[in-house]
């Protein structure tokens, strides 16, 4: 049970509003307190107060109100702290402010008056447990990395807060659509039902019932009734994967269920009343499918009531040194680390395909490559190469060396790309060669050539798979 | 003479010098009376008398009374003090 902790060196007044909250509707319990120590004491042993009630000015030489309203806020951050005082003046209130306090009660005011500022206080306290249940919930969800994550983490909680009862998430495929579901389903918690139907999956004549429920003997096989998923979800929410894929018939029938918050099963002669709220997705624009007469007008502005956009992965590319490290440490049989090298590249590929889900499922494919648990360009497919953009692709060609310019690099990092690059260019111009070979072209000292590529292995900038495919550095001590 | 000049010299001649901290502590202690007497007051009323209704609006009345009293008058009057010996 909630709390009310009172402490004030007036007994008359800590009768006052011991008489306000025995005729409230307050559900917390108030403990009253005229002397300091057993208020710290009884403090010490229960858990976080609801409201603490502390006077002002305590008829003692050292601790008064002001003093212990510090102590109070760095002890109880979440309870609301109320000084009070027979003075009501603005220095007074500004100064218990400074120190903490979330309200000032003037002692003087009417009963009516005190009771609703305790009902706030309440009502304020309620609403940051629940927040802070909020944020301990979205702590303990898995699999979130990235700058867009994070932003949805901070404003589902308050789309589910507010009146509106449909939410539309629209993006790419592999945006993250159904990680917005499952952020949703891990806040409502067992709160509510939160069902899921992928509306592409189940055939157009059956997705009526699936969704609405039917009679029995409403058509050819319905031998018993059945409860749609809509009725399942009174209360709660239902989540519409793939909204744009049902059929004309059901779009009707699913407006109707959104405007009325009415359903009639299939074959039924009478509505029933519900309560759902609607989250469903997309990977189409739903504008551009109601400009081309697929999709009913009024059906996508009732959908649409808020709309969260997942945009696709090549518009927010900082994103990947987030999520590659992410999902490295992440993945079954790691963790694994990247090398900076095979992140730029990955940086490079637009990703338009599959966005995050394909990143995630080549990063699964490198890590076959991933010698000593390192990712190296070396592990990067070869589709990856093809359709990074060249503009920003380490290239090597017979005339020049174009490297990466879209940031600033250091100086040995150049070193080290440039003679990666022309490992990798003579290579491609003269196929396997011996460490001997290799450094008579690049007029480089064996022994120098030598410790140059070990370090290179050993600081991820190649992997020792593809040196050993381009080099035979077995082949040192013959000469 | 202005007539701002007039209420400073008549608050000089009526009121000794106090420092401002006691000057708000016995505003303070004042109001804190009021209260009580207030609260007292209203508590003494026992519902079950004949004349309760009477008696009651008959104490409204007053406390209404003094209520004004404060705000008109003594608040006023307060802030004028602490001000006066402030600057």
């Amino acid at each position: 049970m909630d709390m009310i902790y009172h402490l004030d060196d007036d007994p008359l007044f800590l009768d006052q509003v011991k008489d306000i909250v025995a005729k409230s509707p307050l559900a917390a319990r108030l403990k009253s307190f005229y002397d300091l120590a057993e208020f710290l004491e009884s403090l010490n042993q229960s858990s976080e107060p609801a409201i603490i009630l502390l006077d002002i000015y305590l008829d003692r030489p050292d601790t008064d109100g002001r003093t212990l309203v510090k102590q109070m806020r760095a002890r109880f951050p979440r309870s609301f702290l109320i000084m009070c005082s027979d003075m009501q003046d603005i220095s007074t209130v500004r100064e218990c402010m400074a120190r903490g306090a979330d309200d000032f009660l003037f002692k003087g005011q009417d009963d009516k008056k005190l009771l609703e500022r305790l009902l706030h206080a309440d009502a304020e306290y309620a609403r940051r447990r629940q927040q802070q249940n909020q944020t301990q919930k979205l702590q303990d969800l898995p699999n979130l990395a990235g700058r867009t994550a994070k932003d949805l983490c901070e404003r589902i909680p308050r789309l589910l807060d507010s009146a509106l009862s449909a939410i539309h998430v629209f993006g790419e495929t592999g945006t993250g659509k159904e990680i917005v579901a499952d952020i949703f389903a891990h806040l409502i918690g067992r709160n509510a039902p939160f069902l899921r139907v992928h509306c592409g999956a189940i055939p157009s004549a059956l997705i009526e019932s699936e969704l609405f429920g039917h009679v029995k003997g409403a058509f050819t096989g319905a031998v018993s009734s059945k409860i749609g998923l809509f009725e399942k979800a009174d209360g709660g929410w239902v989540f519409l994967d793939e909204v744009a894929t049902l059929s004309p018939a059901a779009q009707i029938s699913l407006l109707r269920v959104l405007e009325n918050q009415e359903l009639r099963p299939v074959g039924a002669t009478a509505s029933k009343r519900i309560n759902v709220r609607v989250l469903s997705a997309t990977n189409e624009s739903l504008e551009e499918l109601v400009d081309e007469g697929r999709f009913r007008r009024d059906l996508w502005q009732r959908l649409c009531e808020a709309t969260i956009v997942l945009p696709p992965l090549r518009e927010r590319m900082d994103e990947i040194e987030e999520l590659v490290p992410f999902f490295c440490q992440t993945m079954r049989g790691g963790p694994y680390q990247i090398s900076t090298a095979a992140l730029e590249v990955l940086k490079q590929y637009p990703w338009q395909h599959g966005n995050i889900r394909e990143l995630r499922n080549c990063l699964r494919a490198m890590t076959e490559h991933a010698y000593g648990g390192i990712i190296s360009p070396s592990a990067i497919p070869k589709y990856i190469w093809t359709h990074a953009e060249p503009k920003h692709q380490v290239q090597v060609s017979s005339d020049h060396i174009a490297l990466p310019l879209q940031k600033p690099l250091q100086y040995e990092q150049l070193k080290n790309q440039l003679l990666v690059a022309l490992i990798r260019h003579c290579h491609a111009e003269m196929g396997y060669m011996t460490l001997r070979q290799l450094a008579k072209t690049l007029d480089i000292p064996r022994s120098t050539l030598s410790n140059k590529l070990r370090s290179l292995v050993k600081d991820a900038w190649i992997g020792s798979e593809e040196l050993r495919i381009m080099v035979n550095t077995q082949a040192e001590g013959k000469g | 003479m202005s007539e701002e000049n007039t209420s400073e010299n008549l608050l000089h001649l009526t009121l000794p010098h106090r420092p401002v901290e006691e000057l708000r502590r016995s505003f303070h202690d004042y109001q804190a009376a009021i209260r009580t007497l207030r609260y007292l007051a209203q508590k003494a009323l026992p519902p079950d008398d004949a004349a309760f209704e009477q008696k009651k609006q008959s104490l409204d009345k007053h406390l209404a009374r003094l209520d004004k009293f404060q705000d008109s008058i003594l608040q006023p009057l307060f802030h004028q003090l602490v001000k006066h010996e402030g600057s």
